[in-house]
């Protein structure tokens, strides 16, 4: 006995109403000239495949991969625009202060301090000296505070300022 | 006969090992390839088709298992049958295509099974009887791979030893799950 026959003796048995239907002519179809030109749809992408032809894109679309190719476009468009902004706008941007130093005059420079000399901070500018200097900054010693409070506590102002005016 | 015909009947006549020995030699390689295909083309793609329905899907398929093919051919060593090696590499595409399909569209399994239905009623390549569209619904239920066993065992009349190479799965368990399957389909098609 075939295996054909097995089967479909079993069938009968088994499951009759299954054994009933005509299994020979299949319900699906396919398109004219199908088969006689689908060896030639192969052999032309292992052609591209062996010129080495297939672009990613073909291969990306050909394993249905839009959704993941969509999610990586995304990315990278995010990425780039991260970096160009960081690039471009940062404000860790430090000027060249030497260079741009070196193009101003002393002349200038002495009438922009003249011209600015409320705007200083004396405490910025005790800083820059005393680095300038090789020093540390320190901005007010102790023995200052102690002098400066006993100057207001135990001067008189009027007489200190008759004295310079004379 | 035309030139077509004539190249499948000698296609049809050459055997697989034949196939192999053009396919490592340069200057014949792709003549045997071209072989192979014109072979194994139709049967590959009824095994494809029954899976996903779809024709365009079943060409989609098909397609990227020749390619597949034809990328590993040359180090095929012979330990398996071509015919049960080329039906291996036809049913892991199926399984990943309807793999894909559940995921990409996030679908759950009932809604996979009402889209491959729609593929039967809409699609211009299908025009099967009122009973034979019952038995497509009852296939539809099974799950993928006993529906595989179904196919391979009903429809393509495949030996359980060949089939238990290409699933991978005892003769023992294809036997039950084909068993399982025919009274599953039985019981639709008499309630129904």
């Amino acid at each position: 006995m075939t295996n054909k026959e097995n089967i479909s003796d079993n069938l009968k048995e088994t499951a009759p109403k299954l054994a009933s239907i005509n299994k020979e002519e299949s319900p699906f179809k396919v398109p004219d000239n199908y088969f006689s030109t689908l060896p030639e749809k192969v052999r032309s992408k292992t052609v591209d495949l062996e010129n080495g032809k297939t672009s990613l894109w073909d291969v990306l679309l050909q394993y249905r991969l839009r959704p993941q190719l969509a999610v990586t476009i995304i990315i990278v468009i995010g990425a780039f625009g991260y970096w160009f902004y960081n690039t471009n706008y940062s404000d860790d941007i430090t000027p060249d202060y030497t260079a741009i130093a070196g193009n101003i005059s002393d002349e200038d420079i002495e009438k922009y301090i003249a011209l600015n000399l409320d705007t200083f901070d004396d405490q910025m500018l005790g800083e820059y000296v005393s680095l300038m200097n090789g020093n540390d900054y320190t901005e007010e010693s102790e023995f200052d505070k102690e002098l400066e409070e006993y100057i207001l506590n135990n001067i008189d102002e009027n007489l200190i300022m008759e004295e310079l005016l004379l | 006969m035309n030139r077509s015909e004539t190249a499948l009947s000698i296609s049809m006549s050459i055997s697989d090992s034949d196939i192999l020995n053009k396919f490592r030699a340069k200057d014949t390689s792709n003549e045997a390839f071209n072989q192979l295909v014109l072979k194994y083309q139709e049967r590959l793609y009824w095994h494809i088709r029954r899976m996903v329905i779809d024709h365009d899907d079943a060409d989609d398929v098909l397609q990227n298992v020749f390619i597949k093919v034809w990328k590993s051919l040359d180090r095929f060593r012979e330990e398996a049958k071509l015919y049960t090696w080329l039906y291996q590499i036809a049913t892991n595409e199926c399984l990943t295509f309807l793999k894909k399909k559940k995921t990409r569209y996030f679908l759950p399994i009932n809604d996979v099974e009402a889209e491959l239905e729609q593929s039967i009623s809409n699609s211009d390549y299908y025009s099967g009887d009122e009973i034979q569209e019952k038995l497509q619904k009852a296939l539809l239920k099974l799950p993928e791979k006993q529906r595989l066993v179904f196919n391979m065992k009903y429809f393509e009349e495949m030996k359980y030893d060949d089939m238990s190479e290409i699933l991978k799965t005892s003769v023992g368990a294809l036997k039950a799950s084909y068993h399982h399957a025919v009274k599953k389909i039985e019981n639709y098609l008499t309630e129904n």
